[in-house]
């Protein structure tokens, strides 16, 4: 299929999704049907080769429901998913929607990762509030709808299934890589609901001074630990984004510096290594994906949709 | 129940999972000071970097583990794995006097790899600063505004001065006036570094 079929179905896909979508306004935003791609053909992948100037949107190819939207810079990032960023998760904003004037000087985050709850949520009180958003965040709207992130009931979006990872090319390569690789775990959470319910096993398996380490370690960072989704989901992201053999030192080296700030949790390196080593025999035995190693994971060939 | 209620946790709170800054490496800096001619020359840095940076770094640009950078290596590892920080200042806020120095010129930029493997990078940055009678100072904090890098705590051990007997030179480690911008960033220490004729 050639990419400019491609985009003629996408454009049929898209009028679709907003004549059945009321609070779309007759916005559609200009969403491009996903290229299935490998973590690292994703990061191969020159802005010269994207079908817009300004992003191309992937599919991953390990878990299709997850798409990964890489930005030319940080301005069109921000101009995606900066205000969804302060909605669901800046402390102080949760709940709010910055108009453009106060997004200004704001940057959101190098990359991003939404699931099908968060961006409901989000949409909804856009619609709820009739507030005008970015063309790209109309986009990433219909993008969502069209993946099945998202669907419209009559009178609300509703939550799908899968999710959004964001990146941008302002980053350098080399923290590409790390930035891909931590999300891409979040996308594996938002994807496989037997990883979730093992993480979230895991979890409970900790004893309370263990659990304590981690949710610690979160809100240092300012992550909202009392919200157990978020903290299970960081837990398996933070031991998972490096190799087995560097996540205890990962920790520790971490920790001490954070030691500065004030007195943090500690755990056993031992105990921190056997809840990565768990993970990773899970993620080994059921999708051939070890600690770290998103980015070698499956290589075929880049194909549209 | 229990299973049933973080299953129903999730379906309630499925997807709204922030993403913060955080670091993803570690650099250990050692810092010297060199005065030479009645002049602050400039400040060299060395850089020594966590395990998996290393790796990650010399799979790219020594695949045969040599630990060895002829000229066209090191202009390789510069090229694809330094000068982008241009764009990060070097990750090194520095003040002469009370002057901001808002661009850097980098010297002598040399990668190595210690007996463990680590990767160092160690590069030297000009000032030319003429020492007065009167006391001056700078003051540098070495750190990534993007909280992508984190560097370890600065010790008055990790400070070199290299000088003649015609400077006084005085450091200490102060709380840098440089404020984080992420929620529970570590913020190193500064470097200040007190200089003038000897009397």
């Amino acid at each position: 299929m050639s990419i400019r079929s491609v985009l003629r179905a996408g454009a049929v896909q898209v009028l679709l999704v907003v004549l059945a979508c009321p609070g779309a306004h007759g916005e559609t935003g200009n969403a491009l049907s996903p290229f299935r791609a490998s973590l690292d053909q994703i990061l191969a992948t020159a802005p010269s080769q994207w079908r817009s100037p300004s992003q191309e949107t992937f599919r991953w190819e390990m878990f299709p429901d997850i798409i990964i939207l890489d930005t030319i810079d940080f301005t069109v990032q921000d101009r995606t998913f900066t205000r969804i960023a302060y909605f669901l998760e800046k402390r102080g904003f949760r709940g709010r929607l910055l108009r453009n004037t106060q997004l200004v000087g704001r940057h959101g985050w190098n990359a991003h990762d939404y699931g099908p709850d968060g961006l409901a949520s989000f949409f909804n009180a856009a619609e709820d509030a009739r507030f005008p958003l970015n063309a790209e965040e109309v986009a990433l709207r219909t993008l969502a709808m069209e993946q099945g992130i998202l669907s419209w009931d009559g009178s609300r979006f509703q939550p799908g299934r899968g999710g959004i990872l964001g990146l941008s090319r302002s980053s350098s390569p080399i923290e590409r890589r790390y930035l891909l690789t931590h999300e891409s775990f979040h996308g594996i959470f938002f994807s496989s609901q037997e990883y979730r319910d093992f993480c979230f096993r895991l979890w409970d398996s900790l004893a309370p001074g263990e659990k304590e380490f981690y949710r610690s370690f979160l809100d240092s960072l300012g992550y909202d630990s009392a919200d157990e989704f978020l903290t299970v989901n960081e837990f398996q992201a933070y031991l998972m984004q490096q190799p087995l053999e560097y996540a205890a030192a990962y920790f520790a080296r971490f920790t001490k510096l954070l030691s500065q700030n004030s007195a943090p949790a500690v755990i056993d390196p031992a105990r921190l290594l056997a809840h990565a080593r768990s993970l990773d025999a899970f993620l080994q035995n059921r999708f051939a994906i070890s600690a770290g190693g998103t980015l070698l994971a499956g290589s075929g060939t880049v194909t549209a949709k | 129940m229990k299973r049933f209620l973080a299953g129903l946790s999730l379906m309630l709170f499925m997807g709204i999972a922030p993403v913060m800054a955080h670091p993803h490496v570690f650099i250990n800096d050692k810092i010297n000071v060199l005065f030479d001619g009645g002049v602050l020359q400039g400040i060299s840095f060395q850089w020594t970097f966590d395990d998996m940076f290393s790796n990650m770094i010399l799979a790219d640009y020594d695949p045969k583990g040599t630990g060895q950078f002829d000229a066209a290596h090191v202009k390789a590892v510069k090229e694809g794995a330094f000068d982008n920080l241009e764009n990060y200042h070097y990750f090194v806020a520095m003040t002469v006097g009370t002057k901001p120095v808002a661009h850097f010129k980098i010297e002598r930029f040399m990668p190595s790899v210690t007996e463990k493997k680590k990767l160092v990078y160690s590069f030297f940055i000009p000032l030319k600063v003429t020492v007065e009678q009167k006391e001056q100072s700078v003051r540098l904090t070495v750190y990534d505004d993007t909280y992508f890098v984190a560097f370890d705590l600065l010790h008055l051990d990790d400070v070199t001065v290299t000088a003649g007997p015609d400077v006084a030179c005085e450091l200490a480690i102060e709380k840098t006036k440089v404020k984080p911008q992420w929620p529970g960033q570590y913020m190193p220490d500064q470097l200040v570094i007190r200089f003038k004729e000897s009397s």
